[in-house]
C-alpha cells in the first residue's frame, strides 16, 4: 500500500519549473498553431521578471507561412493544431517535439552553444522550421498510428515458476533511425529557405573526417548510445549531409518516397527502404557518400596546404604524445586503439574557450567544459610559445607555483571570463546560486555574473630542508564558493568583460527573445543598456576598447552577424563591419586593433582589424578557429575545433599569417531574405488548459504471463497519457484485461506550489495461490512540495479496500486509511531495488494507518530507503552499489500491511497498490514479510566491454557489465526474526532495439534458508525486459 | 479516471489525426482490419430466449423453464498500424432460468492482421488471433443449484481467417474459426465445466443499398467433448475429465442489417435462430448454457 504512496509522491520530482506560480500563461492562436508563452506577475523592472511574449509574437507572424511551405515540400497537410510552448524558466538550450502529440517545447534563451555548433541562425525561425519538419516528416514516415507511436506497442512474456523467472520483451516502435529523423528535420527546413549548410556544420564534418570520427553505420542510427563527445552533433550533421547528398543524386522526391515506404509496413531492418526506393542498400549509399565527403575535405585541405597552415600548437606544458617527433613515442602512439586515442586526446579538454591572460600577465584563465580554469603560469611555460618542452628542472619553481595557484571555478558551460585589471579578480558567468546553498521553492536555471576573488593566501611548505611561506590559492569547492560574489542585476547575463580601469563590466543580457549589451559598475550599480533590441536580435561576445569608452560585440540581426561598436557615454551602437561573413568573439587589443573570428570562404579563421580598417587573416587553420585573445607578449591564444574537442591553441607572434584580406570584407552581397507571410487572424487570450490538451499518447500492451501456480494469463491493455500543453494538468491511466482486470488513473496538477496528485485504481482477479477472486480499490491524494530539483517533501492520504469473493458476494477483508509524510532527496530514481543506475537517493517516510477488517487496528510506521551508486577509487567504469531499507511498525499488522522482501523481475506487472518488495533477489518476490524489515546490500559493478556499438540485426549492443554482491537483513514479527542473507551475481547487457532500450541480463542469486523460506538458488533471465 | 483520460484526449482532437488511413464509408468497401489510426467503440445488447435444448440425437427437448439471457457487450478496436489492429471486448450478462445470475462473461483480447487486400474488385483477407480471458465467474456447474458459470475458467485461444469480397452492390463474407480451450486446474473451487475445442464456418451475403447493408447468414459449429470437474475438495481436485458423448454440431441461421449514419457512426441489428443441434448443451454464454435459442441483438458503433 505504501508502495503506491511512494510511487505517486515521487511524481513531485517531475514538477515543471515552467509552472512556477509566478508565471501567468497566455496563448496566441493562428490558423494552425496555439503558441503558449509565460509572463511574470512581477513588474517589468523587477530583476526576476520574465516574458516570452516577444518570442511568441515573432512565432505567430511566421508560423503559418512556415507550415504551408513545409507542408508543400514534405507532402503532408496535417489537420491537427500544433502547440508550441515557449519556456522562460531556463537559459539552457531546450527544444524538442513529440510528434504524436503535436507538441513543440523550446527555451526562449538557448544559450551560446547552439550558435557555436551550428553557425549563425535565427533561433526562433530555425527552431520552428526544424521542429515542425519533425512533425511533418514523422507523420509522413510513421508506421504506427500516432497515439501508439508515442511509446510503441509493448509485447512480452514473463514466466515465473516460484523460484526462477524468464522475461522477454519487444517494444514495437517506428524503427526510423535517429540520423534520419534529425537529418530530415535539418534538410526540409533548408528546403523552405530557413536552414542552410553553414561553415560550422561543415567544420564538424570536416574535422570528423580528418580525425577518423565519422559515426559508423551502427552508431549512426542509435541515439541512445551516442554517448561520446560530439556524437550527437555528428549524428545531426552526418544525417543532414547525407540527406543533401542523396537528394543531389536522386532528387527530393526520392526522400518523399522513402517516407512513404517507411509508413507502409513494418520492417525488421528499416534500412531496406532504400533498396525499395533506389535499388541500393544503405551501406552502399553511405560508403559512396563518405567517399565523396572525403574527396571534398581533401580538396579543402589542399587549398589550406597550398598557402601553408598556420595553426600553432595545442596549449600544454608537456609534450603531447600525438605531436611527438620521437620515433619510439610515435610508434607507441600509433599502436593505440581508437577508443584509447579518443580518450587521451579528449583528456586535454573538449570545450576550451576564452583562453586569455590578465593584462599584467600574472594569471592565465580559460573556460573548460563548465569550469573556469585559473592558473599562475608564465607564457614561456607553454610549449606552443617555448618552441620546445620547457626543461623540467629549470621550470621546477614555476611548476610548483602553478600547482599551488591553480583553481577551478564553477561556471556556466561555455561562459566567458575576464580578469579585472590591477586586481586579483576575475569575472565570469555561472548558474544562479553558485555562491550560496539555497533551500526554498524550486529555482529556475538562469545565469548570473560573478566576481571571484583570486587573492592568494599563504601556505607553509618544505623548502630545501627548511620551511617557507608561499602564495597559495585554496582550490577546494567550498572555499571557492566563498570567493564568489554575485553581481546584482545580472541575472540571465553572459559574456562579461571588464573595463581597462577595472571599474565597469560590460555583458550581454537576455530578455524576452533578444540579447542586448549592458554596462554597469562591478557592484551592479549604474546599470545602462547600450542596445535596445526587441526583435530577436542577438548580441554576444563583448570587449572594451583600450580607452574604456567603447564596447565591441557581435550582433546577429536580419540574418547577418557582424561586429558592432557601442559608445558607452552616449549609449548608442553602430556596425563596425558590414559584410557577408559571420564575425564573432571580438577581442580589442591594447594597440587598438580588434581580433575576431570569421567564416570567410567557409572556414573559421582568426582575423585582425587595424584601427585604419585594414583586415589581416592571422591563422590558416584546417578545421576552424574562434575565441582569440592576445597575450601581453603579443602571442595569439585561440580555440581550434578538432575531432576531439574545442582545444586551446597558441601561435607565437612571429608565426602569424598576416594575410591582407581587407578586400574580402566589403559590403555584403544582396541577401535573399525569406519574407514570411504574416498570419491572417491572430487571437490572444489567457491560457486555457481545458482547451489545450495535446494528443493522446497510448502504449498498447500485449503480454502472455505464466504465474507461479501455472496459470497462463493473456493480457491486453494500454498505458495512456494526455496533458495540456503547459502541463498544468497531466492525466495518466493504465488498464489491462486478462485473467485479472485492472484500471488505474492519476491526475497530476502542477498549477500551484505544491503539486497535487489524485489517483485511484480498481483490480479484480485472483491472487496467486488463492481460489477466490478479490476486488481491491484504492484512492488517494498526494501533495508534494519540491524544494529543489532533487529534494521534495510530501504528504499523502490513501484509502485502500480489499474484498474477497465468498459465496455470492464480495466480503470486505481489509480497509485501510493511511496518512503519510515523507521527505526524499537525491537524483537516483529506482529506490528499493538493486538496479539503481546512477546517483544517490534517500527517502524517509512516516505513516499512520487505520485498518479494519478481520481485526481493527491502528499502526504507525517509519521507513528509510536509500540507494547510492558511487564510482570506485580506481574508476574506469567500476562502481559500488549500496542500498539500505528499514521499516518499523509499532504493532503486528495484517498481511496486506506487512513489509515484503524478495527479488522481483524487472518485467513483473503489478497493480499500483502492490507495494514494492525490498529488493533481495535470493528470495522469491513477496516470499517473506513482516511487521518490521531491514535489508542492507553491497555490490561491485564493473564493465566487461564498453562502447561496443555493434549491431546484430536491429539490436545494437553497447556495453557488457557485471555486478556481484549480496544482502543481509531480516523481517521480524514478535519473537520471530529470521536472518535473511543472499549472494547475487549478474551479467548485464546494455542494448537498444530500434533505438529504444533493450537491456538484457541474467541473474543468479542464492538465498540462505530460514524459518520463513527454504531459500536456494534462483535465477532470473531478462531478454529485452530490463535489468 | 481512464474515462477522463479518453475524454480529454478526444476533446483534444485525437480524432483528426492526419496520418491515419482512410476509412470507407460503406461496409462493402471496408477491409477486415480497421485502418491505421482509427478507434472503434461498440456497445451492443443481445437478448436470447431458449425454450428448448437439443438432445444427443438432435431432437428439440422442451425445457421446464425457459432460459433468457441478456448480454451487454462493450468492444474496442484500434488500428495500430497498416494492416494491424488490436481489439478487446467484455460482456456482462444477466441470465434467468432455474436461477438468476449476473456478472462478467468471457472477455476477448486479440489482434487482426491483413493477409491480403485488393481495391478493385474489393477483396480482403485477414487473420484473427485472440485470447479469451475468463474475467467472470467460473465456479459452479449445472449441478450446483444457485450458481451457474459465466465463463470458461481459463484462457482460451481463438484463431480465425476472414475473407470478404465485394461484387457491385454485394458483399460476400466467409469465416473459418477454431477455438482451443486450455484445460487447467485454475480457479477451481466448487466444480467447473469446460466446453471442448470447437471449429466453425460462417457465410454471409450483404446487399449494400446506399447507407444500408443487409442480408442473410449461416453458421455451422462442431464441438469436441465437454470436460468437467467434480465439486468440492476430494473430488477430482480440479482436474478436468472428459464427458463421453458430449461432442456435437449445430447450425444457426440469421441475418443482420447495418445502417451507416455517418462514416463514424453506425447501427447494427441482428437475428439468429438455432435450427440444427446435437447434444449441443454448451452454446454461446455463453458456451455454458443450454439453448435452442433465438437471439435478437442491436449494436451501436462509433469510430473516430
Amino acid at each position: 500500500m505504501v508502495g503506491l504512496v511512494l510511487g505517486v509522491a515521487f511524481a513531485g520530482r517531475y514538477a515543471m519549473d515552467h509552472n512556477h506560480p509566478d508565471l501567468r500563461w497566455h496563448t496566441v492562436e493562428t490558423e494552425h498553431f496555439a503558441i503558449h508563452y509565460p509572463e511574470s506577475r512581477k513588474r517589468p523592472d523587477h530583476p526576476r521578471w520574465a516574458s516570452g511574449k516577444g518570442t511568441a509574437d515573432r512565432l505567430a507572424v511566421i508560423a503559418d507561412d512556415t507550415w504551408l511551405r513545409l507542408a508543400s515540400e514534405v507532402g503532408v497537410f496535417p489537420n491537427e493544431r500544433i502547440h508550441i510552448v515557449v519556456l522562460e524558466d531556463t537559459d539552457r538550450l531546450r527544444g524538442f517535439t513529440l510528434t504524436p502529440q503535436d507538441w513543440i517545447v523550446f527555451s526562449g534563451n538557448p544559450g551560446p552553444e547552439l550558435a557555436r555548433m551550428r553557425g549563425r541562425v535565427d533561433w526562433v525561425e530555425d527552431l520552428l522550421a526544424h521542429e515542425l519538419a519533425h512533425v511533418f516528416t514523422l507523420k509522413k514516415a510513421g508506421w504506427l498510428a500516432e497515439a501508439a507511436g508515442s511509446f510503441g506497442v509493448e509485447t512480452g512474456v514473463l514466466v515465473e515458476d516460484g523460484a526462477n523467472q524468464w522475461g522477454f520483451e519487444v517494444d514495437l516502435s517506428d524503427p526510423s533511425p535517429h540520423w534520419w529523423s534529425e537529418g530530415a528535420a535539418e534538410f526540409w527546413s533548408e528546403r523552405i529557405g530557413v536552414n542552410w549548410w553553414t561553415p560550422a556544420r561543415d567544420m564538424t564534418l570536416r574535422a570528423s573526417v580528418m580525425g577518423g570520427r565519422l559515426l559508423t553505420e551502427d552508431e549512426w542510427g542509435t541515439e541512445r548510445f551516442l554517448d561520446d563527445w560530439y556524437d550527437g552533433e555528428r549524428a545531426y550533421q552526418q544525417g543532414y549531409a547525407f540527406h543533401r547528398w542523396f537528394a543531389a543524386r536522386y532528387g527530393d522526391e526520392a526522400w518523399r518516397r522513402v517516407m512513404d515506404r517507411s509508413s507502409a509496413r513494418f520492417r525488421l531492418d528499416w534500412d531496406g527502404v532504400f533498396e525499395e526506393v533506389v535499388g541500393e542498400s544503405l551501406a552502399t549509399l553511405k560508403d559512396a557518400f563518405e567517399a565523396d565527403l572525403a574527396a571534398e575535405v581533401e580538396a579543402q585541405l589542399a587549398s589550406v596546404r597550398a598557402r601553408g597552415p598556420v595553426e600553432g600548437e595545442e596549449l600544454s606544458t608537456w609534450e603531447l604524445s600525438w605531436t611527438s617527433q620521437d620515433p619510439w613515442t610515435r610508434d607507441w602512439w600509433a599502436a593505440k586503439g581508437p577508443a584509447e586515442v579518443e580518450s587521451k586526446r579528449e583528456s586535454t579538454g573538449t570545450l576550451n574557450l576564452y583562453a586569455r591572460y590578465s593584462p599584467d600577465g600574472k594569471w592565465f584563465g580559460r573556460q573548460r567544459s563548465g569550469w573556469i580554469e585559473i592558473r599562475a603560469l608564465d607564457e614561456g611555460m607553454w610549449t606552443a610559445f617555448a618552441g620546445e618542452v620547457p626543461d623540467y628542472d629549470l621550470t621546477h619553481e614555476q611548476r610548483a607555483r602553478d600547482s599551488r595557484m591553480s583553481v577551478w571555478l564553477p561556471s556556466r558551460y561555455s561562459a566567458a571570463l575576464d580578469f579585472v585589471p590591477g586586481r586579483d579578480e576575475v569575472v565570469t558567468a555561472g548558474w544562479e546560486g553558485l555562491d550560496r546553498v539555497r533551500l526554498g521553492p524550486r529555482k529556475w536555471q538562469w545565469t548570473q555574473l560573478y566576481r571571484v576573488d583570486l587573492t592568494p593566501g599563504t601556505e607553509r611548505v618544505r623548502d630545501h630542508g627548511g620551511r617557507a611561506e608561499v602564495e597559495s590559492l585554496e582550490g577546494r569547492h567550498e572555499r571557492v564558493r566563498r570567493r564568489m560574489t554575485a553581481i546584482p542585476g545580472t541575472l540571465r547575463a553572459m559574456d562579461p568583460s571588464v573595463s581597462p580601469d577595472g571599474e565597469w563590466v560590460a555583458y550581454t543580457q537576455y530578455r524576452d527573445g533578444s540579447s542586448n549589451v549592458v554596462v554597469s559598475r562591478l557592484d551592479g550599480s549604474e546599470r545602462r543598456e547600450l542596445t535596445h533590441h526587441t526583435d530577436g536580435s542577438w548580441a554576444s561576445g563583448t570587449d572594451w576598447s583600450p580607452d574604456g569608452t567603447q564596447v565591441v560585440f557581435a550582433l546577429h540581426t536580419d540574418h547577418q552577424q557582424n561586429l558592432w561598436v557601442a559608445d558607452v557615454p552616449s549609449g548608442t551602437a553602430s556596425p563596425l563591419m558590414r559584410d557577408r561573413w559571420e564575425e564573432l568573439d571580438p577581442w580589442w587589443a591594447d594597440d587598438g586593433s580588434i581580433w575576431f573570428a570569421a567564416d570567410v570562404d567557409g572556414v573559421y579563421d582568426i582575423f585582425r582589424r587595424a584601427p585604419d580598417g585594414r583586415v589581416h587573416q592571422m591563422t590558416r587553420v584546417t578545421t576552424g578557429a574562434c575565441s582569440p585573445s592576445v597575450t601581453p607578449d603579443g602571442n595569439l591564444l585561440y580555440t581550434r575545433f578538432t575531432a576531439f574537442g574545442w582545444k586551446s591553441y597558441g601561435i607565437p607572434r612571429w608565426m602569424l599569417a598576416w594575410d591582407d584580406v581587407t578586400d574580402r570584407f566589403g559590403p555584403p552581397e544582396e541577401v535573399s531574405e525569406r519574407v514570411p507571410v504574416a498570419s491572417g487572424e491572430v487571437r490572444r487570450h489567457p491560457y486555457r488548459p481545458a482547451r489545450s490538451f495535446t494528443g493522446l499518447a497510448a502504449s498498447p500492451m500485449i503480454r502472455l504471463d505464466r504465474a507461479f501456480d501455472g496459470r497462463v494469463i493473456p493480457r491486453l491493455g494500454a498505458f495512456l497519457k494526455v496533458r495540456d500543453a503547459v502541463e498544468v494538468n497531466t492525466l495518466t491511466g493504465q488498464f489491462w484485461l486478462g485473467s485479472d482486470a485492472y484500471a488505474q488513473g492519476t491526475w497530476e496538477m502542477h498549477r500551484f506550489w505544491p503539486d497535487v496528485s489524485v489517483y485511484g485504481s480498481h483490480w479484480v482477479g485472483r491472487r496467486t495461490g488463492d481460489d477466490a477472486r478479490r476486488m481491491i480499490s484504492t484512492g488517494g491524494v498526494t501533495v508534494a512540495f519540491p524544494f529543489t530539483e532533487d529534494v521534495a517533501f510530501d504528504v499523502g492520504l490513501l484509502g485502500f479496500t480489499s474484498r474477497r469473493e465468498s459465496d455470492d458476494r464480495y466480503g470486505r477483508v481489509l480497509s485501510s486509511r493511511v496518512l503519510s509524510v515523507g521527505l526524499r532527496a537525491g537524483d537516483a530514481w529506482d529506490l528499493r531495488t538493486s538496479n539503481t543506475q546512477r546517483g544517490a537517493a534517500v527517502r524517509v517516510l512516516l505513516s499512520r494507518g487505520d485498518s479494519a477488517g478481520e481485526q481493527t487496528y491502528a499502526y504507525h510506521r517509519a521507513e528509510w530507503a536509500s540507494d547510492v551508486v558511487v564510482d570506485t577509487a580506481w574508476g574506469n567504469g567500476h562502481a559500488w552499489v549500496m542500498n539500505a531499507a528499514i521499516g518499523l511498525t509499532d504493532r503486528p499488522v495484517h498481511a496486506e500491511d506487512a513489509l515484503p522482501v524478495g527479488g522481483d523481475h524487472p518485467y513483473a506487472l503489478r497493480p499500483a497498490w502492490v507495494q514494492r518488495s525490498i529488493e533481495m533477489p535470493g528470495y522469491a518476490p513477496y516470499a517473506v514479510s513482516g511487521q518490521h524489515a531491514g535489508v542492507g546490500g553491497l555490490a561491485w559493478r564493473f564493465p566487461l566491454a564498453r562502447d561496443l556499438d555493434n549491431a546484430i540485426g536491429p539490436v545494437v549492443v553497447n556495453e557488457l557489465f557485471a555486478q556481484v554482491g549480496g544482502h543481509l537483513g531480516t523481517v521480524w514479527t514478535g519473537s520471530s526474526a529470521p536472518v535473511l542473507a543472499d549472494g547475487v551475481a549478474e551479467l548485464r547487457i546494455a542494448a537498444a532495439l530500434w533505438d529504444a532500450r533493450w537491456d538484457s541480463g541474467i541473474r543468479f542469486a542464492y538465498g540462505a534458508p530460514n524459518e520463513l523460506d527454504p531459500g536456494g538458488l534462483r535465477f532470473s533471465v531478462s531478454v529485452g525486459s530490463g535489468f | 479516471m481512464i474515462a477522463l483520460v479518453l475524454f480529454a484526449s478526444a476533446w483534444a482532437g485525437f480524432g483528426v489525426r492526419s496520418s491515419r488511413e482512410p476509412l470507407p464509408s460503406r461496409e462493402n468497401e471496408r477491409s477486415i482490419v480497421l485502418p491505421k489510426g482509427w478507434t472503434e467503440l461498440e456497445v451492443g445488447v443481445d437478448h436470447s430466449v431458449a425454450a428448448a435444448a437439443w438432445s444427443s440425437r438432435g431432437r428439440s427437448v422442451p425445457l421446464d423453464v425457459p432460459w433468457r439471457t441478456d448480454t451487454v457487450q462493450v468492444g474496442v478496436r484500434y488500428g495500430v498500424a497498416p494492416g494491424w489492429e488490436l481489439f478487446g471486448s467484455l460482456p456482462w450478462t444477466r441470465a434467468t432460468g432455474y436461477v438468476l445470475q449476473t456478472g462478467f462473461g468471457t472477455g476477448e483480447i486479440g489482434g487482426r492482421f491483413a493477409l491480403h487486400r485488393n481495391e478493385a474488385p474489393f477483396g480482403s483477407v485477414g487473420l484473427e488471433v485472440a485470447g479469451r480471458v475468463p474475467v467472470g465467474f467460473d465456479g459452479g456447474s449445472l449441478e450446483v443449484p444457485g450458481r451457474v458459470p459465466l465463463t470458461t475458467g481459463t484462457g482460451d485461444l481463438r484463431m480465425a481467417v476472414d475473407a470478404r469480397r465485394g461484387m457491385d452492390g454485394l458483399l460476400f463474407l466467409t469465416r473459418v474459426e477454431a477455438v482451443h480451450r486450455f484445460a487447467g486446474r485454475v480457479g477451481w473451487r466448487d466444480g467447473r465445466v469446460k466446453p471442448g475445442d470447437q471449429g466453425s464456418v460462417d457465410v454471409e451475403v450483404l446487399v449494400q443499398a446506399g447507407p444500408l447493408a443487409l442480408g442473410p447468414g449461416a453458421r455451422a459449429v462442431g464441438r469436441l467433448a465437454v470436460r468437467a470437474a467434480d465439486p468440492g475438495p476430494g473430488g477430482s481436485e480440479g482436474a478436468l475429465q472428459r464427458v463421453d458423448g458430449s461432442a456435437g454440431a449445430s447450425v444457426d441461421v440469421g441475418g443482420r442489417a447495418l445502417l451507416h449514419l455517418t462514416r463514424g457512426v453506425e447501427l447494427e441489428g441482428r437475428l439468429r435462430w438455432s435450427v440444427v443441434g446435437e447434444d449441443d448443451t454448451f452454446v454461446r454464454l455463453d458456451e455454458v448454457h443450454p439453448a435452442k435459442a433465438r437471439v435478437a441483438g442491436l449494436s451501436a458503433r462509433v469510430r473516430w
